[in-house]
This record gives C-alpha cells, structure tokens and sequence, in this order.
C-alpha cells in the first residue's frame, strides 16, 4: 500500500518537474527543432501575428519568435548549467571539508559563508557585470560568485552534525579511514540536501539570467534570451501579445515549477497542525480497513453494557469511567484501529497505571478521552469524567467546552519535558497561564504567588527563581516537577500522566514517586499513569491493566496481577524483568516474536502468534476480558483477563505439562 | 548531560552584534573596493576621456591616474578610498565627472520611501496569509494560498510590472504607467516590489508555524486549557520567529535590490535606476557607491532580524557549546529543516 | 583483557595541568576475557567518556588504557586501526549507529570491507554467519535500519561489532531504548555470545537491576570516580558506599514475587 502510494507522490513530483524537463531538453535541442536562425529577420515580414509558417508569430524585425524562444532557454540553460555545476560542486566540498575538519577551518569557512550569503546576491552581479561587461562568461562568473555560499551552509551543517555522531564513532571503531569516512558515508549524505536546494536555485538562476538581461547586462542582442525579448517587446504590450506574453509565461513556468519541486522534495506534503479550531469530526464510526477485517470489527468482544455497568458499586466514586473506548487513524481508504473497546475506570485516591509495550496503544488510550491526540484520530465510546450533577461525557466535546475541562478538573503531565515546555517562556509564565486559564488568576503580582505556591507544592525549591527560569536551565526532573506544578493549577480531580519518570536518573525518579503518592494520598487525587516499567508500576499504583496490540489484556488490583497473573503476556513481561539477587549470567525468560499487530490485523487473540499456551480457538475467536475465576462479580475494577484458557484457573492449573519455555 | 550553557545578557549580546555588523561590513567595503580590480579598461582613461570630450592623449590620462592615485599599491587606495568613504566621499563619476556621493544622497530617499512602502505591503500581506495557511484545515483554500504564493514569487519583476501597466494603467486607466506624484503612482512600484516578497514571507509563516504548532508543547498548552489565539501568540509565533525573521530581514533587504528594476521600469529616480546607468557605463565609483549602500542597507536589515531573534530566544545567545556532546538537534531543526523554497528565499528576489 | 589505569579525562583543553573541565579523574578498572564486567552510574557521571576513552575514541589527560598489553593511545595511523579490530562498542541508540542508506547485509560486510578481509563470496558467508549468530532473520538483510524494529536494530549492531571478532567489547547502554521484553532477549543473546566467543566485556548502563542479573563484577561511577567496585553479589547485598546504597534503594525492582509456575 505505501509502495502504491509512494508511486503516486512520485508521478505528481514528475508532474510537477515538466516544465523543468521541457526546458532542459529544448535548450539542448535549440538548433535541431528551431525552424529557423533566432538572428536573422525578414524586415518586409515583421510583427506578423502567429500562423503555420511562424508558430508564435515575427518580432519587429521579423525574426521568427520560436525559434527566437527555443533559443533563448538554449542562453539560460546553458548559464544555468555552468552556476549550477560551479556551486554545487565547489559549495559541497567546501562545505564538506569545512564541517568535517572543524576547528578553525571550519570557524574561518563558516564566517566567509555567512558573509556570502549574507551578500545581496542580484546587487554582486550587477556589480560585477557593471565593471565586467555582459556576456556569457561574465554572467557565469556573477552568479558563481554567491551562489556556492548556500550550498556550502547545506553540506557543512550536514557534515559537521553526523561528525561527532555514533555513526561514525562507530565506523572509526570499526578501523574506517578519513577516505571512507568522508566518501562513502559524509558526502553522499550531504549531497542529497544540496540536490534538494538545487532543485529551486534553477529557478533562482534563470530569474537572475532573465533579470540581468532586461537589464541590459545579460546576453547582448542580436543573441535571444528571454528577458532581452522582453525588453525588446515592451512598446508591443498592448498590439502584438505574442511578443510580450510568451517568453514571460517560460520564465514563470521554469521558475514556478523549481520553486514547486523544491517545495515538494523539502517538505513534502502538508498536514494540518494539532492546534484545533473546528469541532473534530469524533462521531465517524471506526472501520477496519479491508473487508477481511470487518468481520474482527463485528466479532469484538462484548463490552460491559449498561446494566452490567450500573451493578457497579464503584460507580459513585469513579473519577473516571472509560467504556469501550475505540480510536481510530485514517489508513489507506479506511481507518485503522489503534485501541479498540478498552473499558478503564479510577477512583479518587487511586492511581491507575495502564502498562504496556511501546505502540501498544496505552498512551493513546490515556490521552484519548481528553481531546490530546492528533486531529485525525476519531475516538468513539464513552468516557465519564466525575460523579453525580458534574459528570461530563468526554467523548464528542467542542474545544471549547473541552478548553473547561483540560486544566481545571484534569491535569495532564507528558513524557519528555525538554519538549512540551515553550523553550521560549519561562517556567513561571507556564504556570501563570494555567493559573490565569482557570480563573484563579488576577492581578499579575497575585498569579505569580498562586504560582509561586503550586511550584513549592510541586518540590521546587526556591519557586521565586526556578519561576524566572527558562525551561533549558533546569534538569529534566525539575521539569517533571513545572509540569506537576502546571496541571496542579486547576485543582483537578483527575491528574493524567504518561511515563512520568521515564529517561530520568532512578534516585530522581524515586523522589518524583514520592511525590505522585502524596499528591494521591493528601489531595485524594485520581491518577491515570502509563508506564512501560513494570518495577515503576508496581510501587505506585492501585491497579494496573497491562495493555497489548491496542486492548486490555489484564486487570485488576496491583497485588493480584503481579503476583497471580492470568495472562500469558503478563507473565512474560513479569519474566522479563531483572531479579535483585539472580545469579550473574541467569538468561531470562523471554517471549518469541515480536510485538506490533494492532487490534485489526489479527481476528483472534492478538498475543496468539507469541503465546505458549496457544489453542486453535484463540487464533479465531476473540477472548472477552473477565474474571480468571468462575463465579466472580463482573466488575471492571475487578482481576479480569483476556484468555481463553484463564492458566491461573485453579482447576486447569495441573493439566498443562510443565518445562522451559 | 543536559546542554546548559552560561547565558549571555542582552546587552553583551547586542555589543557582539554591533562588533559583528561591522567587521560584515568592513569585509563587505573589501569586495566592493576589489570591483575595480575586476574592471576591464582603464578607469583614468574613461574618466580623461569625459572631461576632454573625446579620446584622451597619453599625458592627459597620465594626469588623471596621478591624481586619483591609481599607481599606488592596492592596500593604500583601499584605506584612503575607505577614509574618503566614511566622510561620504565616493570620488567622481567616471560617466559625468561630477561627484558620487550628493549625488546618491539626492537618490537615496526616493528609494527608500519605495522600499518602506513595500515592506509594508510584504509584512502584511505575507503573515497574515502566512499565518492564514498554518491553521486553516480546509485543504482546497489551504492549497490556493500555497500555489498563488509560489506563482507571484515565480513571476519576474519586469514582466508583472508589464502585466500590472496593461491592466491598471491601459485597459482600465486607475493609475498613470510611470512617474511618482501622488498616492496612485505609488500602488504599482509597491506591488511588484512587496508582493512576491509577501509570497516568499507567506510560505515561510505558514511552513515554520505550522511545524511549530506541531510541537509537543502545543499539545501541553491544550492540556492546561489554553485557547487558539493563546497558543498561536505566545507558543506558535514566537517559536517560528527565527526563520520567519530571517527571511523578513532578507526580504526587506532585497526590496532594496529589487528596487533597481522597479525604479528603472516606472521611471522613478531613486538609487537603483542610477545604478542601472552606472552598471551600463563601466562607471566604477558610481557601481561602488551603489553597492556600499545597498549592500549596506541590505545587510544591516538582515542582522537586525538576527538581533531581534536573539532577543526572542534566549538558547540562541547561548555562550558556548557545553562539551561533551553536541548541542541536541532538538532546540534547532526547525531553523534548519526549512529547506528548498524557504531556504532559496534567503537569496533575495527580483 | 583490559586494565583501565589511573585515567583521567575532561573537555575543553587543559590549563594549568588541570582539565578545564574534568569529567573522569583517576579510574582504575579491569576486564578479564570472558567476563562481564558492569558500570552503573547516573547521567552525567562520566561513563559514557570512560566508554570513549577505552575505544580510543577520546585521549585520556593522564593514565593508561591497554588492551592485550597494548596502550591503546600509543597507537597512530595504521598501526591503530590494526588495532581497533580488538576492541569494538556497541551504542545506545542503533539507529544512530548504523547508517540510514545501508542495508543489513551492507552494514555487516562494511567492516570486513574496511580491513580488506575476503573476497565478495566469502564476504557474504561471513555475513550471513553473523546474522544466525545474533538471531537474525536471512530475509531482513536487505532491509535498511528504518524498516527494522528496535531490537533488530540492536542485534545487526551487535553483529558489525563481532564482524572482526574484538577481544573486547564495550556496551553503552545498548538496551536502555528498548521495551523490556526485547530487553531481555538482547540481553540473553549477549550472554550467550559471551559464552560462546568469550571476549570481555565492559557493560555500562544506569540500571542497577539490569547489571545485577547479568554482570560477573560491577562498578559503581560518581562524578567521574568509581566508588565501589567488586562481585556482582556483593556490592548489590552488601555494598559499602553510601552512594551505592542511594542507588540501590532508589532502583525500582519488583519487590513483589510473582507465583512460580511455569507457563
């Protein structure tokens, strides 16, 4: 399917460089297919307008305007060709050889690209073509002058960021000489950018050229060129169109199209940001992508229905209820499901923790139900955020009504601080704008001592001058505590945080636990935390579901799943957690395969390829989330897991053979 | 190891800035000085030949290189060319023998009334279209902005400045061909000068913001409740500055030179179509007199986009690089990414 | 194997004798073949500079590192690189390591490429040797690092660095961006490649957990000193820097046992 799609991005890209081809191989092909010499006019025949004999018509002298235009792009190209070849070349080794020496060749090379560049390209070659006299060469020589500069800027911060990389730590290692360093694995990859930039710099030069020549500085006539027809044109503006429309619509469409290209082959194509100013469109039913799957999609395991949700007792404390929560992204023609029917409830003082793989689905499962994921992603089921007369169904919310929600009753902290705060505000003016979102803002002095205080809450030392601070000044745990201090400022009953600790120093994340368990303890918070680190887990929370290929597999309270653990899955990931006191060189159990399949590529249980325990049932039919145990209450909150064969059920506990794994 | 490095203050800042600017110009008066090493033909002979009127003899020429100086070594003409500079003596035209700088200073404020009109039409048009781009979902308006910004930008100066003279002035006669008195001769010099640099600005707002609204902290600020405007103000735009500048004070920086062809083709009297003769007569004091100003003004527009950027983020005044690793690509790429069109945008247009 | 000795190391120059900023001072640390030896630490500590100073890749301001009774930074040009065969690393993240245009194939034949070692055809057998080595799939070998996962990507680093069979081999972090169950299975193919081609090996990672299964002896790194080193069993029982013990008490581990039975 990408190969499909990657054909069609590749044909518009061709599409795109038409006009490009076009004038390549017409300024190559100028003096075969011209029907005519571009110098030589009949006098007695000018300014006739276009007919069989003369395709685009005579200019004043007579000259066949055709070939007058083959021609001219034959001046341009060939111009364009020699700057082309000059910069790109000498810019590429200079850059290169600059980025990959360092040191004071590379302070000195890098100062004279700054200068060039910083040089008013057209002004240098009027300059130099004002002292110099136009021409071919000359022109050559203008443009050259400025237009290696970029190319080197390209080429040496290519080279200069993949220097000290471990890429080449490791080819160094590995014994590969400067020769091999720089041309096997330096340049081809500073190349291609070049190349890219290349692609619109076309379109620079024939400006240039065309510029130049309108001048009077370019070609000098009787020789054709674009620009020179131009001038040559002018008093026929409102008489004679064929002289005056022609060579400006080459020139655009040249110019047009490099710029189009360049575009293209930079960027690529766009999408829309995550900033969100219409309603999304959240009601479209999710599909499986291709007709093979549809029927996965109507043999879903049955989630918990209403009746059976009104038995719980749990429900008048749930902070928040998730039922059968779906997301979906568009995927080829359909959409393709990244969680399907995840049920999850937290009650107030409780901590969550949704555990899983990475791609499994657990951070988006999380941040589903308030809005978090990016605009494409339709999200149905249903999520109840408090109880009672403030009960608010998540799912299907306008922004505005959700810009009530998100920061006053919910408070979300996310992975990786050193990019989810501005790198341009400082952490005060953060927590301001939480605190001024929720309205207990006022006059600034009275914000910055909500502020000052919600720092403090959060573990901040000094919360005056961690408050004037930028977010890059302070260490990543610091951080983690801005953000804590950030979705504390709405009071919220319901604080939402994905790997909170995770890439930090384990004493720092040891306090940043501490920290969440007082939250937890002395506001009586409800948590949703995800986390891949089972050992992080189990100090934390009160529950857990261990999520896989976008569903829950197991759930239940922390001690019951960790201890007593149903799944096959759950199991293994437990196995594959270090042991203190294992004996050095003790292998650890591990789980075959790899993970990856979400909810819609498989019709069974997703785990069924890497699952010992594995039955021809379970490769065909679902498995519903329920109690190991016969006979217990149904209840969300209670040990459920996704297995046809329950290995933790007592009775079949003695069937199965025992052995390795 | 996080990169935490010793933060410069403002005001250090700005005097390196200032340091800077001027050894970027002094290296700048360098090549505009070595025009006359590239000159082909004599300049004392050019110069002998206007004042007598016709080919000058032997002694005559003889007389003139001694009196501008011109068998000195090279060092010595450039100081004293750079003294005479800096006391706004650019020396005499070769072409009409009366001298440069008057004559430039006479120029310079028809030109930069242009430019400042222009810029004005270019930053309005190009962020507000710019910023249009970056948060309109609907693709079809999305995709129209996008190709009528590469199309003005794709059109050449001259050729649009023709188009626009037979639409406005011939066909429809709402404003004169040429000549500047009174607002309507104003409109077509300031469009063909500040349109296709409002496209270049527009692509640059739309790519550079749309990235930085794609950054996780935007994501953060939706999380604690802010609204759009909230987040485009004080998270989208200031993040995308340093491009968008850039490219503004690039921008602004070749009205100057596109000037040249503007002025030549409305028949306006400013700096460009001076230099325009200048280039067509070989008349080397005048070229460097126009290159020392354009290039200067050219120049300084750019640092001081630099400088404002510096202000914004206070990374970028970073002292030095921490050892050990190399700054982390994460604070920088969106600097860098921004390739092809918007790069070529760092050259200027005509 | 490897001796480690009274190395010091820093950034930015020297004055006055002194690094202008040190980052390792005065380690002393030997790896015996066949052994597994740990580095814990937390970030910034020093370990990823001892880790560039043993592979030659940084000059050490004082001390000796030596390799096979060979001083690794006495060696220039050829004679080095000559050299380099014995002691190769593996990074953090592999898919910096490796280069985005090779595919699998191409990246393990690179080495034998460098050191003119064979001809294609035995270049080829050598390469697909290395692959069942590290347990990797013949038919991903013409794929290139984006279209592999994680611990594939770790494993075909894991192979170019065996390529020239290195006495030594020095892991950075090499599973700290991996999900835990693919964790465990890279750290079960290093232990058996250990068993199998016994070289030695330097392990550093910040995960005390982690080294406590798998490492003959540890040491523990503070501010660019080792404060504690010995048998695995001992410092993780009965250590005897404080700061060891921080650390331990800050590691997450599962405190909880999980029911025996064996699925």
């Amino acid at each position: 399917m990408t190969g499909r799609r990657g054909g069609r991005a590749w044909t518009r890209t061709a599409l795109v460089a038409t006009p490009l081809i076009l004038f390549a191989v017409v300024g190559v092909l100028a003096p075969v297919i011209a029907p005519a010499d571009p110098t030589v006019g009949d006098l007695t025949a000018g300014l006739l307008p276009p007919s069989p004999e003369h395709p685009l018509g005579t200019d004043q002298l007579g000259r066949d305007q055709l070939s007058r235009m083959l021609y001219g792009a034959r001046i341009s190209l060939t111009v364009t060709a020699a700057v082309l070849a000059i910069a790109l070349t000498a810019g590429t080794a200079i850059g290169a050889l600059a980025g990959y020496l360092g040191g004071w060749v590379d302070r000195f090379v890098s100062r004279v690209i700054d200068v060039v560049v910083s040089l008013p390209g057209m002004l240098v070659a009027l300059a130099v073509i004002g002292v110099r006299g136009p021409g071919v060469e000359n022109l050559v020589l203008a443009l050259s002058l400025w237009s290696w500069a970029p190319y080197a800027r390209i080429a040496r911060a290519r080279v200069a960021g993949m220097r000290s990389s471990p890429h080449l730590d490791a080819l160094r290692l590995l014994g590969a000489g400067r020769g091999r360093i720089i041309g096997k694995h330096l340049l081809p990859p500073a190349l291609a950018p070049c190349l890219v930039y290349a692609s619109t710099d076309v379109g620079m030069i024939v400006l240039s050229v065309a510029t130049l020549s309108f001048l009077g500085l370019g070609v000098a006539p009787p020789h054709a060129e674009w620009g020179q027809m131009l001038i040559e044109g002018r008093p026929f503006l409102d008489s004679a169109w064929w002289l005056a429309y022609p060579p400006g619509v080459a020139i655009t469409a040249v110019v047009f199209a490099a710029n189009l290209l360049g575009e293209r082959l930079a960027a690529g194509e766009e999408r829309p940001s995550i900033l969100r100013l219409v309603r999304p469109r959240w009601s479209l039913p999710a599909r499986a992508p291709r007709p093979a799957h549809a029927a996965a999609t109507t043999k879903e395991p049955v989630a918990p229905t209403p009746p059976e949700a009104a038995r719980d007792s749990s429900e008048h404390d749930a902070v928040l209820r998730v039922r059968d929560l779906s997301v979906s992204y568009p995927d080829g023609g359909g959409r393709r499901r990244v969680v399907a029917g995840m049920s999850y409830e937290v009650r107030r003082g409780r901590i969550l923790a949704l555990v899983g793989e990475s791609g499994s689905g657990k951070t988006t499962a999380a941040l589903a139900p308030f809005g978090l994921l990016d605009p494409n992603a339709a999200v149905t089921g249903s999520a109840v955020l408090g109880t009672g007369a403030g009960a608010r169904q998540l799912v299907d919310l306008s922004p505005g009504e959700r810009r009530r929600i998100n920061g006053h009753r919910v408070g979300v902290v996310f992975q990786d601080s050193a990019s989810v705060l501005n790198p341009l505000r400082t952490i005060g003016a953060h927590v301001d704008e939480a605190v001024r979102n929720t309205g207990r803002g006022g006059h600034r002095a009275v914000t910055r001592r909500v502020t000052e205080e919600l720092l403090r809450l959060a573990g901040l030392p000094d919360p005056a001058k961690v408050a004037r601070e930028f977010p890059h000044q302070l260490s990543g745990g610091m951080r983690q505590r801005a953000q804590i201090a950030i979705a504390l400022a709405g009071e919220p009953e319901l604080l939402v945080a994905d790997e909170p600790t995770s890439a930090l120093d384990v004493t720092v994340q040891a306090q940043l636990l501490v920290l969440l368990a007082r939250l937890r303890d002395e506001l009586g918070m409800a948590m949703v935390v995800v986390s891949h680190d089972l050992a992080v887990v189990s100090r934390l929370a009160d529950s857990v579901a261990v999520v896989y290929g976008g569903r829950i597999v197991e759930s239940g309270p922390l001690a019951t799943v960790i201890t007593d653990p149903d799944h096959p899955y759950t199991r293994g990931l437990l196995d594959a957690v270090p042991r203190p006191g294992a004996a050095p060189g003790t292998r650890f159990r591990t789980m075959p395969g790899r993970a990856g399949a979400g909810p819609d590529e498989t019709e069974g249980c997703g785990f069924a390829s890497r699952c010992p325990l594995v039955a021809t049932a379970c490769v065909s039919e679902p498995p519903a989330l329920e109690a190991p145990v016969p006979g217990a209450p149904p209840r969300v909150d209670a040990h459920r897991s996704a297995c046809l064969r329950h290995p933790s059920r007592p009775a079949e506990a003695g069937e199965r053979s025992t052995g390795p794994c | 190891m996080r990169s935490r490095g010793r933060l410069v203050t403002a005001g250090g800042y700005l005097l390196r800035w200032a340091v800077d600017v001027f050894g970027v110009l002094l290296a700048m008066s360098l090549g505009v000085f070595a025009l006359v090493l590239l000159a082909r033909g004599d300049a004392a002979a050019m110069l002998a030949a206007t004042r007598a009127g016709r080919p000058a003899t032997p002694e005559q020429i003889e007389a003139v290189r001694v009196e501008l100086g011109l068998d000195d070594p090279a060092a010595v003409r450039y100081l004293r060319w750079l003294a005479d500079v800096c006391t706004g003596d650019f020396g005499l035209s070769l072409r009409t023998n009366t001298p440069v700088g008057p004559e430039v200073a006479d120029r310079l404020g028809v030109t930069l009334g242009l430019v400042a009109g222009s810029t004005v039409v270019a930053l309005v048009i190009g962020v507000s279209v710019g910023v249009a781009g970056a948060v309109l979902r609907r693709g079809l308006l999305r995709g129209t902005l996008r190709l009528a910004a590469l199309l003005i930008t794709s059109v050449p100066a001259f050729w649009l400045s023709y188009l626009l003279v037979l639409v406005l002035a011939l066909r429809l006669r709402v404003v004169p061909t040429s000549g500047m008195a009174g607002f309507s001769t104003w409109v077509m010099p300031m469009a063909v000068l500040g349109l296709p640099v409002a496209g270049v600005l527009s692509r640059v707002v739309a790519v550079t913001l749309r990235e930085a609204l794609d950054r996780p902290y935007v994501r953060a600020a939706q999380a604690r409740g802010s609204g759009p405007l909230s987040i485009v103000l004080r998270d989208g735009l200031p993040n995308a500055a340093g491009p968008i500048l850039s490219v503004a004070g690039f921008g602004i920086g070749s009205l100057l030179v596109g000037a040249v062809v503007v002025e030549q083709i409305f028949g306006w009297p400013g700096i460009g179509a001076y230099f325009v003769h200048a280039a067509g007569a070989r008349d080397v004091p005048a070229l460097q007199a126009g290159t020392l100003v354009m290039g200067g003004g050219f120049i300084l527009a750019n640092r001081c986009a630099d400088v404002l950027q510096g202000l914004i983020d206070p990374r970028s005044r970073r002292d030095r690089i921490p050892p050990g690793k190399s700054p982390s690509g994460r604070g920088r790429p969106l600097r860098e990414r921004v390739g092809g069109f918007t790069a070529r945008s760092r050259r200027g247009t005509t | 194997m490897l001796e480690i000795v009274g190395v010091s190391a820093g950034y930015g120059g020297r004055e006055r004798g002194r690094d202008v900023t040190a980052v390792i001072e005065d380690v002393t640390l030997r790896v015996a073949a066949g052994e597994i030896v740990g580095l814990v630490g937390e970030s910034g500590c020093g370990k990823t500079t001892l880790a560039r100073v043993v592979t030659g890749l940084h000059r050490p301001s004082a001390g000796a590192v030596r390799v096979a009774e060979v001083d690794v930074h006495a060696l220039r040009g050829r004679a080095l690189r000559a050299h380099r065969r014995q002691v190769q690393m593996v990074f953090q993240d592999p898919c910096l390591t490796l280069s985005p245009r090779q595919t699998v194939r191409q990246a393990l034949a690179e080495p034998l490429h460098i050191h003119r070692i064979g001809d294609t055809r035995s270049r080829s057998t050598r390469v697909s040797e290395l692959m069942d080595l590290v347990g990797l799939d013949p038919q991903v070998g013409d794929r290139r690092p984006g279209q592999l996962s994680g611990g594939q990507q770790q494993r075909v680093a894991i192979a170019r660095a065996l390529a020239l069979e290195p006495r030594l081999l020095i892991c950075d972090e090499p599973v700290t961006a991996l999900d835990v169950s693919v964790q465990a299975t890279v750290l079960n193919l290093l232990c058996d490649l250990r068993d199998r081609l016994e070289f030695g090996c330097l392990f550093i990672t910040h995960d005390l957990a982690v080294i406590s299964q798998l490492a003959d002896r540890v040491a523990v790194m503070r501010h660019g000193r080792i404060v504690e080193q010995g048998p695995t069993g001992d410092v993780t029982t009965r250590p005897r820097h404080p700061y060891t013990r921080t650390l331990l008490a800050a590691t997450p581990t599962m405190d909880i046992e999980t029911k025996a039975r064996s699925v």
